[in-house]
């Protein structure tokens, strides 16, 4: 029964090990840190896989396939969680905006003060920044361009999402 | 194998009950209700794998008997089920970097300068809709022309403040 909690230790180890990189090596590239930590969980999945295989007889190896899928699956979701725990406070607008808000105290901020802390334009110059280190956007002679076009996938699934189950493209972003 | 097949599932399960009822008539909570879905899926199919290895013991090789297939089908549902409701907030609000890249896709080979983006995306488009968010989701209130953080806001602030300085990370947004 210790098997079944697989992919909660595996993604323990994941996040222990992405807090101790994030702290112990702060000029890591944040996410050469996040696909370190993510390899190290999954190799922890990996491992139990084997010792769960060695402990089967041959004739249940299609539970050790099924297993593995399954250990692997259930990682990876938990490790999307974390890392969009993680990425809720580095990119997310509304925790800066509470974040905001909380360190205003009771008081709280009017809306100018409140865009003044955090506009559009800070949001901006971050997320191009981010963009063009990543090498999903370039920049020539001033103008913008799509370079590798991974997030550019994502973009498009989740615009099929939206019509889904909103029946249209955006909330009111239109590009 | 039984458990995999089963947890994926239930998962789906959850995904097309979303979209039946999002399609009706979108909630005004709308992540309360996707818990709510999570956990209701959760629990009418644990009650009903109960009912069945009881009562049709012919029909138990279907359900998951041992404690290990029942914790590996939590698991790998709750785990896909939390992972789906982070992504929502991607789905729920349009996220400035996506929506830049489909404006420099569409721009072509022109390209897109910083002063259009600046102009399409202001703080009446990235900045005031969030705060709105906030207000309906009860995590901020609006008092005369200011706007003050309620309990709940004040908690998230807190967990979230407290990883990024013990990650030894800035202010991020």
């Amino acid at each position: 029964m210790i098997f079944a909690f697989v992919p909660v230790l595996s993604i323990a180890t994941c996040a222990g090990a992405h807090i101790l990189l994030t702290r112990i090596v702060p000029g890591l590239f944040r996410l050469s840190a996040a696909v370190y930590s993510f390899a190290l969980g999954f190799g922890c999945v990996a491992i139990s896989v084997i010792m769960f295989a060695v402990r089967m007889s041959p004739e249940h190896m299609s539970d050790v396939v099924g297993y593995a899928v399954l250990w692997s699956l259930a990682y990876v979701s938990f490790a999307h969680c974390y890392f969009s725990f993680y990425n809720l406070g580095e990119a997310g607008r509304r925790i800066r905006l509470v974040i905001e808000l909380y360190l205003a105290g009771d008081k709280g901020m009017t809306i100018e003060e409140l865009l003044a802390a955090y506009n559009a334009r800070m949001i901006l110059g971050a997320r191009l920044y981010r963009l063009l280190v990543s090498g999903q956007i370039v920049e020539k002679d001033g103008r913008y361009f799509v370079g590798q076009p991974v997030m550019l996938y994502l973009a498009k699934s989740l615009v099929l999402m939206k019509i889904l189950l909103f029946k249209r493209e955006s909330e009111g972003l239109s590009w | 194998m039984k458990a995999l097949v089963l947890g994926l599932t239930l998962f789906c399960c959850l995904l097309i009950l979303q979209v039946i009822v999002w399609r009706i008539k979108r909630p005004a909570g709308e992540y309360a209700v996707l818990l709510q879905m999570c956990c209701g899926v959760l629990i009418i199919a644990t009650v009903g794998f109960a009912a069945v290895s009881w009562g049709r013991p012919e029909s138990a090789r279907f359900v998951p008997q041992t404690p290990l297939e029942y914790l590996s089908i939590l698991f790998l549902y709750g785990g896909m089920s939390l992972a789906y409701i982070a992504t929502y907030s991607a789905i729920q609000a349009d996220s400035p970097s996506l929506s830049l890249l489909l404006m420099m896709e569409r721009a072509g080979p022109q390209g897109v300068s910083l002063r259009d983006m600046e102009e399409r995306f202001s703080d009446e488009v990235l900045v005031i809709p969030r705060l709105e968010d906030l207000v309906a989701g009860g995590l901020v209130k609006q008092v005369d022309s200011r706007y003050v953080i309620e309990q709940s806001g004040a908690l998230l602030a807190r967990v979230h403040l407290f990883y990024r300085r013990f990650l030894k990370l800035e202010k991020g947004g």
